[in-house]
């Protein structure tokens, strides 16, 4: 009886590996049943993905970069704690081109930028919301959740659980002394010390499990990007990018501003540059005593005029005047501003010195 | 010296307006005359208590890199339907073609048994447009796709202005306030 049992599964088996459809559908769940076991996509997977393939051809990425890795970029530490298939890597090389190329292009662009108004427009070029806005641009969906049967193609992510403080996912990692004391004063001139590019206290690595937020995710993602197409393609290729997709972005800078007293400020300006003395004097008016007067005031040092402001007062006027004064001091642009890493290309012309300013008025 | 200054010009009309600035307040030495410039993130305020929101960057698609707004087209067929005669012509003949010319977008080809033959666009912006191509030939499919293709996801609205720019004009606005004084 056993042995008639036996013969006849050994026939049944021998039909299903006769049939090509029943043995497809056999190794197609095999193989899924395999990739269930891995947190992230395998390897192979990148060049099955037309996803990934639309992406790297519409961020005209170079050739030299392979779907594979293109693939990593996109699995975050929170999905695939291994760093061998995660981007983490990839994204802290990113980080630090993105800083290094951002920075020096602010510096070089407005030299006598005060400080924390370049913290704040590095935050607006290569911040984590900027760049979870670009990843957004780039058509880059979610996956619901990470695994390894995913499409490649999608960015794969462990999420933050429901009702955590987001502030409290990653450990403060700060240099600086008391740094956990919140609410003690610290200096724009510390920050450049202790904290990190934005002037922010720097944080370590998020706890394993714990998860990480979109917009982390999302900015982690494009750093790994850029630093993916440093290795592969080389560094004038990673400037490129850079320039054509971070720089090529609209900042108005000097909205950035915000002086609490600018007339004082221009005040210290002009003794610390031996300038005359700046006095506001009435440009024009008209309406002065009806409900709508309209007054332009223009700040003179000597018989040079700093800036001109109009207001419905007179003092408005003449603060909108300081003001303007203070940001044609501040937003001062050399000719043709060079960066120190244009000497890295090709044929470089021999390097002038760059602007240096005092800095910004300390009143 | 001060690139946003402009030279007095003959125009400038020397009210009986005047104001010297003292240094005050000079003693009192504070970098906070740039507060909250930091990181103007949503939980800092200003001395006034006003809250603010961070500047960003802003796109301008095609300044830089393109981005060809279009990331997914899905062809929906079925065998069966007469009206897909021409859908099933297209994806044989002509699909293989225009996904070679175009690599940037993601194409998908599903059957849609008992239903006309559609074409879906998806768009980076989240939106979705869908075209009907019954009973259409291969060549006008062709064009239907590549109205999708060019869309950029957003509803169609009427431009007025030739241009849009994020910069500041060049020329400036004019003002009443300038230039020689008329008599009335």
């Amino acid at each position: 009886m056993e042995q008639h049992c036996s013969f006849a599964a050994g026939n049944v088996e021998d039909a299903t590996f006769q049939d090509p459809d029943a043995m497809r559908h056999i190794r197609r769940a095999h193989k899924r049943k395999t990739q269930l076991q891995y947190p992230s996509p395998p390897v192979e997977a990148a060049t099955q993905s037309a996803k990934l393939a639309a992406l790297h051809a519409r961020l005209y990425l170079p050739s030299r970069l392979p779907l594979q890795t293109l693939a990593r970029t996109l699995v975050d530490a929170s999905a695939d704690s291994n760093v061998d298939f995660n981007n983490e890597s990839l994204a802290t090389l990113g980080h630090d081109l993105l800083a290094n190329y951002t920075s020096e292009h602010l510096i070089c662009t407005y030299p006598r930028l005060p400080l924390s108004v370049t913290f704040a427009a590095m935050y607006a070029y290569v911040g984590p919301k900027t760049l979870a806005a670009i990843s957004k641009e780039w058509g880059i969906d979610n996956a619901t959740v990470p695994g390894g049967e995913v499409d490649p193609g999608f960015l794969q992510f462990q999420r933050v659980a429901p009702g955590t403080a987001v502030e409290d996912i990653s450990q403060l990692k700060s240099s600086r002394p008391y740094a956990d004391q919140k609410k003690w004063r610290m200096t724009v001139s510390s920050k450049i010390f202790y904290d990190d590019e934005f002037g922010d206290a720097i944080k370590g690595s998020v706890a394993l499990g714990q998860g990480v937020t979109e917009e982390t995710a999302r900015a982690t993602f494009v750093r790994a990007v850029l630093g993916a197409i440093y290795l592969h393609a080389g560094r004038p290729a990673a400037k490129r990018f850079f320039e054509q997709h971070i720089l090529s972005r609209h900042l108005n800078v000097s909205e950035l501003f915000n002086f609490s007293q600018p007339a004082r400020d221009l005040a210290r300006l002009c003794a610390r540059e031996n300038f005359e003395a700046p006095v506001a004097k009435i440009v024009s008016e008209t309406g002065r005593k009806s409900r709508s007067p309209v007054f332009v005031v223009g700040i003179f040092s000597g018989q040079d005029k700093l800036g001109e402001g109009s207001g419905s007062s007179l003092m408005e006027a003449r603060e909108r005047a300081a003001l303007s004064a203070l940001k044609g001091w501040y937003l001062y642009t050399p000719l043709n501003p060079r960066v120190p890493s244009s000497m890295e290309e090709e044929g470089a012309a021999p390097w002038k010195p760059a602007h240096i300013d005092l800095g910004e008025v300390i009143v | 010296m001060f690139p946003g200054g402009l030279p007095v010009g003959a125009s400038v009309q020397v009210g009986e307006y005047q104001e010297h600035f003292n240094y005050n307040d000079a003693g009192k030495s504070n970098q906070d005359d740039f507060v909250g410039q930091g990181k103007l993130s949503m939980d800092e305020k200003d001395m006034s208590g006003v809250f603010f929101e961070c500047e960003l960057t802003e796109a301008q698609n095609g300044v830089g890199a393109f981005i060809l707004q279009c990331k997914r087209l899905d062809f929906h067929y079925c065998n069966f339907g007469g009206s897909s005669r021409g859908m099933l012509s297209f994806l044989t003949t002509d699909l293989a073609a225009f996904a070679r010319e175009h690599p940037q977008i993601e194409i998908r080809v599903s059957p849609r048994p008992a239903k006309h033959p559609v074409i879906k666009g998806h768009y980076i912006n989240g939106q979705e447009k869908a075209i009907c191509v019954r009973n259409l030939e291969p060549s006008e499919i062709m064009k239907k796709t590549n109205i999708l293709k060019e869309a950029n996801g957003e509803k169609l609205k009427r431009t007025k202005k030739p241009v849009t720019s994020l910069n500041e004009s060049v020329r400036g606005i004019w003002s009443p306030y300038h230039g020689d004084l008329r008599g009335v």
